[in-house]
């Protein structure tokens, strides 16, 4: 195997390891046990399925308009969610079917379908129509979906890697920096016309205002990632969890490393994710087709984007999104996937033996 | 193969992310490292867990092991203000049901703190003395309260508010509250104890709960340690702890029943005569215990502030009166004891008027040649002014100061008048000669009940006792009985002869004739003083006293009755003398002293005024 690959292989398997040291430590009732065993099966779970992404035939896949079919499953699903007694509540939001989250599949299965439409229409994306509208057209939808639930913070995820699809997909700047500019005037204006949205902005603008309301889950965070400094109060030790920061096993398992580990903890966990973004841009760099290009590097940059936001959210820099941490979070769904999204950047710069390569030009043939 | 300009921007999104993460490195070590102290202070506040522990206040309790006072814990309930918001009316609707409040108040209380502090983290009392099972209940059903809320269609925000009002909206501090299974009785000896400013421990006001305020409050413990998010505490993570250390019951040599009834017959001598107040107390002459002690206008410990502060403190103890003729009881001492006289020693009363100095003394009554005893018992003023002058202020002033006058006395009471005494070094012997009758000297009515016990207890003073420290739970055989540091204050002799003259003092004759039981022999020595302020004597203003002994040869309870400035009669003979013979009887009643007299023995007699000396 490729270096680049052991070397995105390696960081994911350590932030997974870390995610279950995590929250092993943020259970303080032995009853809690139940859901590190769930965790355990989750992880098992997704690298069956990340072996499965690994060694997916996309070329057949390809010809058989897979991708299409993904996408339309995504919505399906979506939609699905929103059907009250179908779709799960929980916390105020509809996003559950059954136990996973349908958001989640649909993050991969946009970049999927975009890496595909891109891939088949190269010499197409310089124009408006076809490099902009219509791939904007399909993904806005699937987001105004997830935005219906509400997620915003997920929505907002997809509109951002779909962009990124976009520019490296070759749709020309004039087209999309306008598109960008839209979208951007538009979260603004959900924000100003959606009280909790606004407050948790000013909660984000001025923590010391709104400590005991809105604020107070990201400035206990900041409490709890204070309390490390260099390398941490020992594991098991912090007090952040005692329900000071509420979803500390999820969303803000940052803050409960950064407690017990310190700057230790926090910066292993972004050199760990700087160095999957790496090896993940440089697969996209080498790989043998446009597709597999677009692929790892949507994927690469979603998984990358999300560490972003969610750890910026614990430090602060970023209003609450409900995003959380790739790997380390507790959480089902969100864990195999992006655990199949791992499987499939790596698929994506594996070597090929010289008779696979053959096949490969022989199917090259046809236009791309 | 990509074009150039793709590779472009897969660069630059892929060194975006890079630098994005390289930045949220250095916000990492602003939070860790640079602002650590900060903001781990900060942190350590919301996990820091201080608090006091308090022991419960012992009990205080009478010599049978009645409870007099006792504590109950209780719940002092507070709202966090800012967890409102704009929802002010709604919380206090539900905080109101539950807490049985109006929400009007609740609200008022709210938009007041909101004007005081704007913003400010902080908590409000909505109720004070919330009993402990009804907090209890309160919270449990604050944990499901809806708010009014419908819980199939809140939205994330309303969630989250509905979150944090379960858990922090409300909450209650440890407090205790004094109660008093007897109401009013014994009030002034007990005093109060109430919440100190700083809230948790009660303190005593005065009173005995103020006198032995150490020992009832004990030692509070500390506890510092972390809590959840709860305010619970995480046992695993203490770092002190020290328990507090209870205090000891006070049990009281007071004997409640007959408490009760003295107090009964006080109050309604009071308001009979309408008198401004008075006090009585029943001593055991063997033992030196206080067995009652009662005032009057007394108040009511569990709302003190119904009353007027004068009324809270215990004219027992903390009046300070002159004696009038009761202090010829001690100048008579001297005189037997020093061997200046005898009780048949004659002595010349003037007819009535005898100038010395530049004063001119007068009896009441006109008297020639006497015996002392005759001048005791008729209570002559001049026969003790020249007796006054013949014992000298050096040999009278000891006696008084033997028999306990002049300084505090040796019970513990908070705030007990200490009194004046006379000079050794007195030079002029007007105030020599006024002193020996109990003019110009101060006495609180506890003194002269200790100074006569002393008499009564064959010329031997003891250490009188009121209260005594007893570990909780602590059976009767703890108790002492044996009186402590006894002295000899004058010989058995004297002590027999004075007891005597007493005798005759409550005989038909007597001043205190009015006090004659048809069950009991009495001895007794009244006194009425004339009560003076900055300008001199008031006129019509009396203090009538009575001391008597019971019974009057071998004497088990010395009682002291007092009346400030009766309106209906203010001789001492009249007005207190039938209170003494009341609670005497009540007493000899309740401790089992058999009559020494045959039913009808009392020899009729009527006499158109009764024998009082004149101030």
């Amino acid at each position: 195997m490729k270096p680049s690959v052991v070397g995105l292989l390696l960081a994911v398997g350590a932030l997974c390891a870390l995610g279950a040291v995590m929250l092993l430590s943020s259970m303080v009732e032995a009853a809690h046990l139940g859901r590190f065993q769930q965790h355990l099966c989750w992880l098992g779970l997704g690298l069956v399925g990340g072996c499965g992404g690994f060694f997916l035939p996309w070329d057949k896949l390809r010809q058989h308009d897979a991708p299409a079919w993904l996408l339309a499953l995504a919505f399906g699903a979506l939609f699905l969610v929103l059907v009250p007694g179908v779709g799960t509540r929980h916390g105020g939001a509809r996003r559950w079917l059954g136990h996973t989250q349908p958001s989640e599949f649909a993050k991969i299965v946009l970049v999927i379908f975009l890496a595909d439409y891109a891939a088949r229409r190269q010499s197409a994306m310089g124009k408006l129509g076809a490099g902009l509208v219509v791939p904007g057209a399909i993904a806005a939808s699937l987001a105004c979906l997830v935005v219906a639930e509400p997620d915003w913070g997920t929505a907002c995820l997809l509109g951002a890697v779909a962009l990124a699809m976009l520019a490296v997909g070759g749709c020309k700047p004039r087209y999309f920096v306008p598109a960008v500019v839209v979208m951007a005037g538009f979260v603004l204006l959900s924000i100003h016309f959606n009280s909790l949205r606004a407050e948790r902005v000013q909660a984000w603008l001025h923590p010391e205002r709104y400590r005991e309301g809105v604020g107070w889950q990201g400035w206990q965070s900041i409490l709890a990632l204070s309390g490390g400094h260099f390398f941490g109060v020992a594991p098991g030790g912090g007090r952040q969890k005692l329900g000071f920061v509420p979803e500390s096993q999820t969303d803000f398992i940052l803050t409960l490393v950064g407690e017990e580990m310190g700057l230790a903890g926090t910066w292993s966990v972004l050199l760990l994710f700087a160095v999957i973004v790496y090896f993940g841009m440089k697969i996209a760099w080498r790989a043998r087709d446009p597709f597999r290009q677009f692929l790892a590097f949507g994927l690469t940059f979603l998984i990358g984007l999300q560490a972003f936001i969610n750890i910026a959210v614990v430090c602060g820099v970023l209003p609450n999104k409900g995003i959380p941490l790739p790997f380390v979070s507790y959480g089902g769904s969100g864990t195999v996937c992006l655990l199949v999204a791992v499987g499939m950047i790596a698929g994506a710069g594996r070597t090929v033996s010289a008779v696979q390569r053959a096949v490969d030009e022989g199917d090259r043939d046809e236009p791309a | 193969m990509l074009r150039a300009g793709q590779y472009k921007w897969l660069f630059f999104f892929a060194a975006a992310l890079l630098a994005g993460f390289v930045g949220l490195g250095a916000r990492c070590y602003a939070i860790q490292v640079t602002r650590f102290e900060e903001l781990s202070a900060e942190g350590r506040r919301y996990t820091q867990y201080h608090r006091v522990l308090l022991p419960r206040r012992r009990e205080i309790l009478d010599r049978n092991g009645l409870r007099l006072v006792v504590s109950v814990p209780e719940k002092t309930v507070l709202l966090d203000p800012e967890l409102c918001g704009p929802d002010v009316a709604r919380v206090a609707e539900t905080c109101g049901r539950l807490l049985k409040l109006s929400p009007a108040e609740i609200t008022r209380a709210v938009e007041a703190a909101e004007k005081r502090a704007p913003g400010k983290h902080g908590a409000i009392v909505i109720k004070r003395h919330v009993p402990v099972a009804e907090w209890d209940a309160v919270s449990s059903a604050l944990r499901l309260e809806t708010f009014g809320l419908e819980s199939g269609t809140l939205s994330r925000r309303d969630s989250q508010r509905l979150g944090a009002w379960r858990s922090r909206l409300l909450w209650a501090t440890e407090s205790e509250v004094r109660q008093y299974p007897y109401g009013s009785r014994l009030a002034q000896v007990l005093g109060i104890a109430t919440p100190s400013d700083e809230g948790g421990s009660l303190v005593g006001q005065c009173g005995l709960e103020l006198t032995y305020d150490e020992t009832l409050r004990g030692r509070p413990g500390v506890c510092d340690s972390e809590q959840d998010a709860m305010g619970i505490e995480l046992p695993a993570r203490r770092v002190r702890y020290e328990p507090a250390v209870p205090g000891k019951d006070l049990r009281l040599t007071i004997d409640l029943p007959l408490q009760q009834a003295v107090e009964d017959l006080l109050s309604n001598t009071v308001s009979s005569a309408q008198a401004d107040g008075g006090c009585a107390i029943v001593m055991d002459a063997a033992s030196f215990e206080f067995l009652a002690i009662a005032g009057s206008p007394s108040f009511n410990p569990a709302a003190p502030g119904g009353s007027p502060m004068g009324n809270w403190s215990c004219p027992a103890f903390a009046s300070r009166v002159e004696p009038g003729s009761v202090a010829k009881l001690f100048t008579l001492a001297a005189g037997l004891e020093y061997g200046l006289i005898t009780l048949d020693s004659s002595v010349y009363c003037e007819q009535g008027a005898w100038r010395t100095g530049r004063v001119v003394l007068h009896d009441h009554s006109a008297l020639g040649t006497v015996t002392f005893r005759e001048g005791f018992v008729r209570s002559s003023n001049i026969a003790f002014g020249k007796l006054g002058q013949q014992l000298g202020a050096a040999r009278l002033s000891q006696t008084l100061r033997s028999f306990g006058f002049g300084h505090a006395p040796e019970v513990r009471f908070a705030g007990a008048a200490v009194g004046l005494g006379l000079s050794p070094s007195e030079p002029s012997v007007e105030k020599l000669v006024q002193a020996s009758f109990g003019q110009g000297i101060a006495v609180s009515p506890a003194q002269l009940a200790i100074a006569a016990c002393a008499i009564a207890h064959g010329g031997t003073m003891c250490r009188p006792v009121l209260a005594r420290e007893v570990e909780a739970g602590a059976g009767q055989a703890e108790i002492a009985a044996a009186p402590e540091l006894p002295r000899r204050v004058i010989s058995e002799a004297t002590a027999r002869q004075i007891l005597e003259a007493c005798k005759a003092v409550a005989a038909p004759g007597g001043t205190a004739e009015s006090a004659m039981s048809p069950r009991f022999t009495f001895g007794a020595k009244t006194g009425t003083s004339q009560k003076s302020n900055e300008h001199g004597y008031r006129p019509g203003a009396y203090y009538s006293t009575i001391i008597g002994f019971l019974p009057a040869d071998h004497p088990r309870l010395v009682i002291l009755a007092a009346l400030d400035e009766p309106k209906q009669g203010y001789y001492a003979g009249v007005v207190v003398s039938p209170l003494f013979r009341a609670i005497a009887e009540r007493a000899a009643e309740r401790l089992g002293i058999a009559p020494d007299k045959a039913p009808g023995a009392m020899v009729a007699r009527s006499r158109p005024n009764s024998r009082e000396d004149k101030p």
